[in-house]
């Protein structure tokens, strides 16, 4: 075995920017690579390069044939050693592994060194391997041929040599080893096995199964005794366990035990057995810090995503809290089964691929952040999303995935909306009184000219008719002028203690006769007393104005009208939202079964002018007013509706 | 008939109120912010002042503070359109600082004759209820 000569190999993978970099990188560790895109093409190169002397294969091949049949394929033509690549190590690939070789595997990411010593040792293997199978064949053919002693001592020789070679092997990948007899409870162990627990060999020398049973952790004794029975009852073809084991400085070294009985007593006892130990401390703790990393991010409401640069984006990785963002689960994304992409709300989905591709094209750029967008979950509700995007290059700085940090918004997004709302009303407010004063000083002008006119000429003249019709478009312009003033600053005067009960039975009477029969009233009050400070003749404009709202609703069919009174409690959360103070409110529910709203009608429907009533039919005001008296005995309004489903206005009023 | 100062920014509105004042037979002083009408008021001191609350310079409210100040004796009537100043609350409120009456832009000439009148049959401001 020459490691001096270069060693060629055969590195199949479907990625070419990364069989370019690996090919490069392996140069520099003094391999010949050849790369193969697909099982055909790997196959056609491995019978034209006899020299080949080693095979990476991804175990990912999605075109053509897959990496099992490509290797078995491969094995076919002559014998060679092959190591698996991988991107995850979980079970269930791992356990995939052992139908295309018993060499193993090495995930992608590892560093050139790690797999430049993987090599080297599979290699050694593969050789030794190859060694003893010649000199076993060769043993099998003299001993029924011939007693030649001197070819005996040469197979002896050569036995010896291979066993130091493995020996040579097994240390240079730091690996215990042990030898038990299990009916004498004799051990045999290497210097390895000793220095993991940090003793030298001697110091712990005679070693027995006790020695063992002595380091391990009680826990880990009791399960690997179950193992360990079940392999000696043949129900498992090797033992195999993560142990922890005592160090010499008193804390746990985390072992990976392997073994596998090699010689059974005539009536079937286990005898002995063979095995190594492999000091995983490391892993595991960093196993351990990925595991803590990844149980926070599930807590947390930061959703984690890891996808492909290809086609259609396919995810390779996603944190478990994905279902209660989108109502699928990581699985459902991870096996293609969902696609995030197809997720997003069909209006912003050009605008996040443009943001993608502009990012993407910019050399340099190694992340993008999104404007939120939208996104459609599992139950169709809609969801914004806050995405910020890394891109992940290789040394060509070709991009061969984006990592995605996902929030949902959703809530922060609806507060927004409302803090407009809220700021819009509040200008239209302020415009509206400054508005006003020159407005009404302007209709004084026109009025008093008017009305000295009328003096000096008669009534009943053609241009006396002309004029009593200026002055009624004068006197309506300085009603709607109030109306906007009451809007933007109801006077708070003449507030007193008052029952809100009360201020509807009065209205309701008022209210009946101003509707059409068509329309059903009914009221009805759950609780028993209902003060607050107010305006009475305001909230009674407030119960109308909602009244005659809820009639126009209805014009067409009829309906019920339906007011109810109780009493609410208002946390810190929606005080805040709404800008009131927290406590117990009495909540006023007028409700109708009219036409109902869309939720564009929703938004505006506070704002002074905005009607979706025929023109001459409102003046667009009524609800304006009715916001600006709420807001003013420092309450709220919620509207809920939806188009053919009727309304309801929910009135929150501070109970005293 | 009395003599009336009119203090208002803006003109077309101060000349039509000139205009139903004379009609009525009083006699007027314009002018166009209260700075102008202070000084014109301490030259010619007339009975009745009214004044609009909302004008650049200074406001409604200091010509009426400034006035009451030195001469107790003369009616004040405030008159305002809109704004903060033109609420119900606010112009009610004219009369805690000085004014003797208030009207609401805008008004009728009815209205304005019959707040000019009482307000000159108020014989001490000061003291007596309105």
């Amino acid at each position: 075995m020459n490691f001096d000569t270069k060693k060629t190999l055969l590195l199949i993978d479907e990625e070419q920017d990364w069989l370019s970099e690996q090919k490069e990188l392996l140069k520099k560790f003094g391999y010949k690579t050849l790369t193969a895109r697909n099982g055909e093409e790997a196959i056609k190169i491995f019978n034209n390069n006899k020299n080949i002397d080693l095979i990476l294969i991804d175990i990912d091949l999605n075109t053509g044939i897959n990496s099992t049949e490509t290797s078995r394929k491969l094995l076919t033509i002559r014998d060679i050693p092959i190591i698996v690549l991988l991107s995850y190590d979980d079970k269930k690939t791992v356990d995939k592994i052992e139908k295309i070789t018993s060499y193993g595997y090495i995930l992608k990411k590892s560093e050139t060194t790690i797999l430049d010593n993987s090599i080297k040792m599979v290699l050694k293997l593969f050789y030794a391997h190859k060694e003893i199978n010649r000199l076993e064949k060769k043993a099998n053919n003299k001993q029924s041929t011939a007693t030649d002693s001197s070819e005996c001592k040469e197979i002896n020789r050569n036995l010896i040599s291979q066993k130091q070679e493995l020996d040579f092997c097994l240390k240079g990948a730091n690996v215990g080893t042990w030898a038990w007899n299990i009916q004498t409870g004799e051990m045999n162990t290497n210097e390895r096995w000793a220095s993991i627990l940090g003793y030298t060999l001697e110091e712990i020398s005679p070693v027995s199964i006790d020695t063992w049973m002595e380091f391990i952790h009680p826990d880990d004794l009791k399960k690997s005794e179950i193992l360990l029975d079940a392999h000696f009852n043949k129900d498992s073809e090797y033992f195999e366990r993560e142990n922890r084991m005592k160090h010499k400085k008193g804390e746990w070294v985390w072992i990976l035990d392997r073994g596998q009985v090699a010689t059974w007593t005539e009536d079937g006892k286990p005898l002995l057995m063979y095995g190594t130990h492999q000091d995983i401390t490391t892993q595991k703790k960093a196993e351990k810090k990925s595991y803590e990393a990844y149980q926070i991010i599930n807590r947390s409401h930061i959703v984690a995503f890891l996808w492909q640069n290809k086609n259609d984006w396919p995810i390779e990785f996603v944190s478990e809290n994905v279902k209660t963002l989108t109502g699928y689960s990581a699985a459902d994304f991870i096996g293609g089964k969902v696609s995030f992409t197809n997720m997003i709300y069909k209006d912003d989905i050009d605008r996040v691929k443009k943001e993608v591709a502009s990012n993407s094209s910019k050399k340099g750029k190694h992340s993008i952040i999104h404007e939120p967008y939208r996104i459609t979950t599992k139950n169709g509700h809609i969801k914004w999303i806050a995405d910020k995007t890394f891109i992940r290059r290789n040394s060509n700085n070709n991009i061969t995935h984006y990592e995605g940090i996902v929030t949902d918004i959703t809530k922060e997004k609806n507060m927004e909306a409302k803090l407009l709302q809220a700021s819009r009303m509040e200008i239209v407010g302020t415009l509206a009184g400054g508005v006003s004063h020159d407005f009404n000083t302007l209709l004084g002008v026109i009025l008093g000219y008017g009305e000295m006119i009328l003096d000096n000429i008669s009534p009943e003249s053609q241009n006396g008719t002309y004029l009593l019709e200026i002055m009624r478009a004068g006197n309506r312009s300085r009603e709607l002028v109030q109306h906007l003033m009451d809007f933007s600053i109801p006077d708070k005067d003449d507030r007193k203690p008052e029952q809100l009960s009360t201020m509807i039975e009065k209205s309701l009477p008022l209210l009946k006769s101003s509707l059409s029969s068509k329309i059903d009233i009914k009221y009805k009050s759950i609780i028993n007393s209902s003060p607050i400070y107010a305006n009475s003749s305001q909230i009674q404009q407030v119960i109308m104005n909602l009244g005659m709202n809820a009639a126009q609703a209805m014009k067409k069919n009829g309906g019920n009208l339906n007011i109810i009174l109780k009493e609410a409690f208002i946390n810190d959360n929606l005080a805040l939202s709404m800008n009131v103070k927290k406590g117990y409110f009495l909540k006023l529910v007028i409700s109708d079964t009219g036409q109902g709203m869309d939720s564009n009608t929703i938004k505006h429907i506070f704002e002074p002018f905005y009607t979706s009533k025929p023109r001459g039919e409102g003046t667009g005001l009524g609800l304006s007013i009715v916001y600006g008296i709420i807001k003013s005995h420092d309450g709220f309004i919620k509207v809920f509706s939806r188009k053919g489903e009727g309304s309801t206005f929910n009135i929150y009023l501070p109970k005293i | 008939m009395s003599k009336i100062l009119i203090i208002d920014d803006n003109d077309s509105f101060r000349k039509m109120l000139t205009e139903m004042l004379r009609r009525a037979g009083h006699e007027i002083l314009e002018a166009e912010n209260g700075i102008i009408g202070i000084d014109l008021f301490n030259k010619y001191p007339v009975e009745l002042v009214i004044t609009d609350m909302y004008m650049p310079k200074i406001s409604g409210q200091d010509v009426i503070i400034e006035l009451r100040n030195n001469y107790p004796k003369v009616k004040i009537i405030a008159i305002s359109g809109g704004g903060d100043s033109g609420s119900l609350k606010y112009l009610k409120n004219t009369q805690n600082f000085g004014a003797d009456k208030y009207l609401s832009k805008p008004f009728t000439m009815k209205e304005l004759l019959e707040t000019v009148s009482a307000v000159m049959q108020i014989k001490i401001s000061k003291t007596m209820n309105h």
